[in-house]
């Protein structure tokens, strides 16, 4: 990176930083600290939603999907305005009546103490580990690209944003979201806009998507149904229905912001417009992959996006590294060809086109074959933990493209993708371990200072914990994938505790306690056996517990 | 109440359509671009 782009990289990050620590100081109570006192606007409420859903993996990750597997990944969101509608009907007249800090608070009221702490130790378990792994992801790609140390990009990606979240609390984490997700956003659609004005060859725009659908890259919807594959239409309605039902209703880490809302209008107006708004936006993130893809088709791409793996495996096997070089070159010498060729032809309506994209469709398959070997032979020599480059297929592209200054701001993008999503977990991580585990536990209820200092604590042990777990997940390897489908394993139960709660009056703690624990080792059985994709564990989980609860009430009835 | 419950439900049936309606123009572009 050049000087300007080391410039704008660390007066961004600073700037986001000191915004943060100003408008959170003064804090003086724990409604202050942990929800902001209630007062927060509809677009505060919507913002502070999307940017704790998008991480910055959502924006590395998602144009390396489209690029890979094309477009059918926004299929996972469509599930997701219908969870809106449930949860503006159920949840938040709940939450804004009884005035919660924690959704799992709710349970105690409904069932019992040991309802909402078993609830309450879930969540934390799972999102303490996420929080770990979503700080790890982004550092091991920056690092890697970076050349710098995994170490202290871990310490950057997780510790600065502490900063902030430890002064400011709720407020400063809503702001700065506010701030950091206009920037993202921004600095995403200029980076689009260059990607179509650089296109290679001066093509335009429609030439761009003529290559990416002739290569099945706006695959956006697929109707072919399979319970082992993750994104089709009915996955996604069904599946990431109760996937967003689960997160957006009864994850801490989102219930936290929408109960910072100053009324039920302002919580309903940002989860509605969540709804409206989610899917083209995880579209338009998506499209950049497939516009990479026409990019790459036009103009030679790497043998491997992750060029510090390549090295590796250059250094270690240069003759079976020169093998992988030189059939990559005749490829991309054809492929790139073959690709100008059928614009032309289309330009003139010629006969020939079928004939050109069948010959194109079966490079693009060498191409591909090529590059599965060359990722086998970087995963069997374990050079880098990732699996695959598809994360870095973006970076490349910003790293040797983009202008002077964007490089800078694209990274700091990174980074407040990560802090955004990353200071709203702790701050949910430790409102539930202060309200639902310590305070539960306590014998004696502290004074109103006292708590804050406690709440202050919280969130800086939540904040190293996440820290030490990014630190050892260096060490994971493939462990990192189970981490990854881990919300999966534990949004089922969860989701059929509060499904029960709201819709089966007569169901009592003590039986949807033991039901819970039930779901849970039934999700794990089904997760261990392999049968389904993860999407459908959510289904299963929340079922799950609707059913054992169901037999528990039948069963007692017979006791009586 | 009534009359506050009866908006919400609007805007809940404009967000349903509103996905209904992307979910065809998705299916449009799918086939328009393949």
């Amino acid at each position: 990176m050049s000087n300007i782009d080391w410039a704008v990289l660390i007066c961004t990050l600073v700037a986001v930083v000191v915004y943060g620590v100003f408008i959170g100081r003064g804090q003086k109570s724990n409604a202050s600290y942990l929800k902001a006192d209630s007062k927060m606007p509809w677009y505060i409420v919507l913002i502070g939603i999307m940017a704790t859903q998008a991480s910055a993996i959502t924006f590395l990750s998602a144009p390396g999907q489209a690029y890979t597997d094309g477009m059918r990944f926004v299929q996972y969101y469509f599930g997701l305005p219908l969870a809106m509608i449930v949860i503006c009907i159920t949840f938040i007249p709940i939450f804004q009546r009884l005035n919660v800090y924690t959704a799992y608070e709710y349970l105690e009221n409904r069932f019992d103490k040991k309802t909402r702490v078993l609830t309450s130790l879930l969540f934390l378990f799972s999102r303490g580990l996420s929080t770990g792994i979503s700080i790890y992801a982004p550092s091991i790609i920056l690092a890697s690209v970076l050349n710098w140390n995994i170490y202290l990009t871990n310490v950057l990606t997780g510790g600065i944003l502490l900063i902030y979240t430890y002064v400011g609390g709720a407020k400063a984490i809503a702001h700065t979201q506010k701030l950091q997700f206009l920037i993202i956003l921004g600095t995403m659609a200029f980076a689009g806009y260059l990607l179509i004005q650089d296109m290679p060859g001066g093509i335009g725009f429609k030439d761009a998507l003529y290559l990416a659908g002739k290569s099945g890259k706006l695959n956006v919807i697929t109707t072919e149904f399979d319970w082992k594959d993750k994104y089709n239409i009915w996955s996604g309605l069904i599946g990431g229905f109760f996937l967003a039902l689960s997160y957006f209703g009864t994850d801490q880490s989102q219930v936290g912001r929408y109960i910072t809302a100053k009324d039920n209008t302002n919580a309903k107006m940002g989860l509605l417009l969540n709804g409206l708004v989610k899917i083209p936006m995880q579209f338009a993130i998506l499209l950049i992959g497939a516009l990479l893809f026409a990019f790459f088709s036009l103009k030679p791409a790497p043998v491997y996006f992750n060029e510090r793996s390549y090295e590796n495996l250059k250094e270690a096997q240069p003759e079976q590294a020169a093998v992988f070089e030189r059939e990559h070159r005749q490829l991309q010498v054809k492929f790139n060809a073959e690709s100008k060729e059928i614009l032309q032809l289309k330009e003139t309506h010629s006969p020939q086109l079928a004939k050109a994209i069948e010959d194109f469709k079966d490079t693009q398959t060498q191409v591909k074959a090529l590059h599965g070997r060359v990722e086998e032979a970087i995963n069997h020599s374990n050079y880098n933990a990732e699996k695959t480059d598809t994360n870095y297929i973006f970076l490349y592209f910003v790293k040797n493209t983009l202008p002077v200054g964007m490089i800078g701001l694209l990274f700091a993008v990174i980074f407040l993708a990560s802090w955004g999503s990353i200071s709203a977990a702790l701050n949910s991580l430790a409102t539930c371990s202060l309200k639902d585990v310590h305070l539960i536990f306590s014998k004696e209820m502290p004074d109103e200072q006292t708590e804050l200092k406690y709440s202050r604590l919280h969130t800086l042990a939540w904040g190293i914990f996440s820290i030490a777990i990014a630190m050892f997940a260096t060490q994971m390897g493939s462990l990192i994938e189970a981490v990854n489908v881990l919300g999966s394993l534990f949004y089922g139960p969860i989701l059929g505790i509060f499904l029960v709660a709201f819709y089966f009056k007569k169901i009592n703690g003590t039986n949807v306690f033991v039901s819970a624990i039930l779901s849970e080792i039934t999700v794990i059985a089904i997760y261990q056996l392999d049968i389904v994709s993860f999407l459908w564990l959510n289904v299963i989980g929340a079922a799950a517990v609707i059913l054992f609860s169901a037999i528990g009430l039948l069963f007692n009835r017979k006791l009586v | 109440m009534d009359k506050q419950l009866k908006n919400w439900t609007l805007w809940y049936l404009l967000l349903a359509i509103a996905l209904v309606l992307q979910i065809i123009l998705y299916y449009w572009f799918t086939k328009f671009w393949a």
